[in-house]
């Protein structure tokens, strides 16, 4: 499914079994370094003869109090203008004198024995840790974040529905639903892939909006394909479903000469991403990846788990800014004339192209296209195949990802052998919980065909679907269509500028060379700061210049 | 998880619980004036079979070549000064002064977050951690224990540097 926007990392959105861990790992640490670290170097120090006392204070930077302690528990404290005449054997000075119990027994000019002194004591001042001092480089931090989001807040404020299934204890998210569908004329079906599978008589799936939308639901299925133990389900762009009992890992994956196999090698999150280019949005790359040959001419795709970089949901947010106060005027006309919302979509669209997939043919000496992918939407990570023509030779195989720089995550390569063709069982719901309650008219909406779901901002919902046999193993996709209306921010009507949103529809391709300063400003912020410093096991990115 | 929700109450806890003894505690600027020993807190193990130990805590007031001297300061005047054999000593802290922490800084920057939008994700827990983090160890800089000084090095931050004057009881200490 796809999804132009991101607003499902809002507070409601951060995983809570994810928070709690991190919660506790905070409370340990605390306790840990409170318990493992060294004290404090205490800067005082106690002599038994006055003159080492003399010494030691003569290299003071500032001449220190005197803190002299009696032979009968009493002590003498004396401001710096203390004199010790080792001749007579007296000490004089302003200050106080206390008895054993500290109380003050005389103060003012005081003069006494050097015999009755114990120990001469010299303090100097004492330096703790400061607990706010080492938190400004980490507020500095939060006030640029804050400044950023304020300066741009459509980077980091919208979104559309987001899907999450159980795996154990933890809910990750698993899909994006019709995030393009931004008007009621534009509503559409999607399928994702749950990457999960289960042999069992139901599964659960939770849905929430977390953003400033209305969102209108009208279907959201469980596909479940049937698939032997050793199987996998693999889709194609075309929602063609294959059973695939083998896949193989990439010997070698090269994007500019770089080294980047690693990034490829697991679905974990540890994404090859490359920056924008400074001077055109629209500048490509090329990614490519050789397989060990297999068996030979048998059916065979490339897999490719992959989602967008922050770019697109950039340009939405920036095409419904530029709309400032007229953003109803120009929705109302998008329903009335759908060739409008053609050139606002695919006029960037056609400039940044699609995740094209290329194979090498040795025979012909050239590159010859298979078939292009494209999802919208950088939280969940898309899992497609493209199926490769027959290769004929036992030589290794040879892919080439051609796409624009700077759009694209890619998670996980592999070169699948494709057994058969599969059909999706497609479910409803057996049971809908609206907030956590039971809600029939929900699930009425829910399943009758002329009627939407609406979802609003918190809603949560969490949808059981039954499966026929709980003896069989099931690979699972989610089918869900609708549209959302997305709401229009106070934030958002100050930046309004119909130039350049017809600039953006009209003249793309001048768009995105204009645009590259604005946008690296925030890819640079934005970017890194979310993808370099995600505290989460499994989420750290590379990033490639 | 219910292990680690009681660990982490523990903790917190024994966090928290220390810091109720800061009222006891002067400021970082007046330890050069102060006339009186350090804070301590010191765990006795009384019964060599088990693994219990009783706290102490009060203004050190001396430590002589088998016990140390502590005196309650809760009690006021009334207090009275407790001898505690060193070999029964399982462990101690020994503060100097209030501790410059902030702990309300982990609540407000974790919840300042809020304001970074689809940041929080990872800022969120970046300012947790750190925070936590920043204030366990200023926590910990601010006091010594067993692995930082031996019981005879105590001596220095004692009311009586030199153990009990001569010709003074306990029961004369308040």
């Amino acid at each position: 499914m796809e999804c132009e926007n991101i607003d499902s990392f809002t507070p409601q959105t951060i995983n809570i079994v994810t928070m709690r861990k991190v919660i506790t790992i905070s409370i340990l640490l605390l306790g840990i370094v409170n318990q493992s670290c060294k004290g404090p170097a205490v800067p005082r120090f106690q002599y038994e003869k006055a003159g080492d006392f003399i010494k030691k204070t003569n290299i003071a930077k500032e001449r220190p109090d005197l803190k002299a302690h009696l032979k009968g528990g009493d002590l003498v404290f004396l401001f710096n203008n203390w004199q010790i005449d080792t001749v007579a054997g007296f000490i004089t000075g302003e200050g106080q004198r206390f008895d054993y119990n500290r109380r003050i027994r005389k103060e003012g000019d005081l003069k006494f024995s050097m015999d009755s002194v114990l120990i001469y004591e010299m303090n100097e001042d004492l330096e703790l840790a400061d607990g706010m001092m080492a938190l400004f480089p980490l507020a500095i931090v939060n006030v640029a974040v804050t400044l950023a989001c304020i300066t741009n807040p459509k980077a980091c404020f919208g979104s559309c529905p987001t899907f999450y299934t159980e795996d154990g204890n933890v809910f990750e998210a698993k899909g994006e639903g019709f995030s393009n569908a931004i008007a009621p004329s534009l509503e559409y079906g999607d399928v994702d892939d749950l990457k999960t599978s289960t042999r069992s008589d139901n599964f659960k799936i939770i849905m929430k909006n977390e953003a400033q939308e209305t969102h209108c639901l009208k279907a959201v299925e469980l596909w479940a394909l049937p698939i032997d133990d050793d199987q996998n389900a693999l889709m194609t762009r075309d929602k063609d479903f294959f059973s695939s009992s083998s896949q193989i890992a990439p010997i070698s994956a090269y994007a500019d000469g770089k080294d980047v196999l690693n990034t490829l090698l697991e679905s974990d999150r540890n994404e090859y991403f490359s920056a924008a280019d400074a001077e055109n949005l629209a500048s490509k790359e090329e990614l490519i990846l050789e397989f060990e040959a297999s068996e030979l001419n048998q059916e065979q795709a490339l897999v490719l788990d992959f989602r967008q970089s922050l770019m697109t949901t950039y340009f939405i947010y920036s095409a419904m800014a530029y709309m400032g106060d007229e953003v109803s005027d120009v929705f109302a006309k998008i329903e009335r004339e759908k060739d409008l919302y053609s050139k606002l979509d695919n006029g960037l669209k056609s400039e940044l192209g699609e995740l094209e997939v290329y194979l090498w043919n040795e025979e012909l000496k050239e590159w010859q296209l298979q078939g292009a992918l494209y999802e919208t939407g950088p939280i969940a990570v898309n899992r497609q195949i493209v199926p490769l023509q027959k290769m004929s030779s036992s030589q290794s195989v040879k892919v080439k990802l051609l796409m624009n720089k700077g759009l694209w995550r890619l998670d996980y390569a592999a070169l699948a052998k494709l057994d058969q063709k599969i059909e999706p069982l497609k479910l409803q719901p057996s049971q809908l919980k609206k907030n956590g309650s039971a809600h029939l008219f929900a699930k009425q909406q829910l399943l009758n065909a002329d009627q939407h779901l609406i979802s609003l901002p918190g809603d949560f919902f969490e949808l059981e679907y039954d499966l026929p046999d709980a003896n069989q193993k099931y690979a699972l996709h989610l089918y869900s269509k609708g549209y959302y209306m997305e709401w229009m921010r106070n934030e958002w009507l100050g930046d309004k500028n119909l130039l350049k949103l017809n600039q953006m529809m009209n003249h793309p391709r001048r768009y995105l060379k204009r645009e590259a300063e604005a946008y690296k400003e925030y890819e640079l912020v934005m970017e890194e700061v979310f993808w370099s410093s995600q505290i989460e096991s499994k989420k750290v990115s590379s990033y490639e210049n | 998880m219910k292990t680690r929700i009681i660990i982490s109450l523990a903790l917190l806890s024994f966090l928290l619980g220390g810091c109720s003894y800061y009222k006891h505690l002067e400021d970082e600027s007046e330890f050069n004036k102060s006339t009186k020993g350090s804070f301590i807190r010191v765990w006795v193990n009384l019964d060599e079979n088990s693994f219990e130990t009783k706290e102490y805590h009060g203004e050190l007031i001396a430590v002589d070549s088998t016990q140390l001297y502590i005196i309650a300061v809760e009690t006021e005047v009334d207090s009275v000064c407790t001898a505690l054999s060193k070999s029964n000593i399982e462990s101690f802290n020994l503060y100097y002064a209030k501790p410059n922490t902030a702990f309300w800084s982990i609540p407000v920057f974790t919840g300042f977050t809020i304001t970074h939008g689809v940041f929080l994700i990872a800022t969120a827990p970046l300012n947790l951690l750190v925070t936590s983090l920043t204030q366990g160890h200023v926590l910990r800089a601010s006091r010594s224990q067993e692995s930082d000084l031996n019981l005879d090095e105590l001596a220095t931050f004692a009311r009586y540097p030199r153990g009990i004057p001569a010709g003074l009881t306990i029961e004369d200490i308040h």
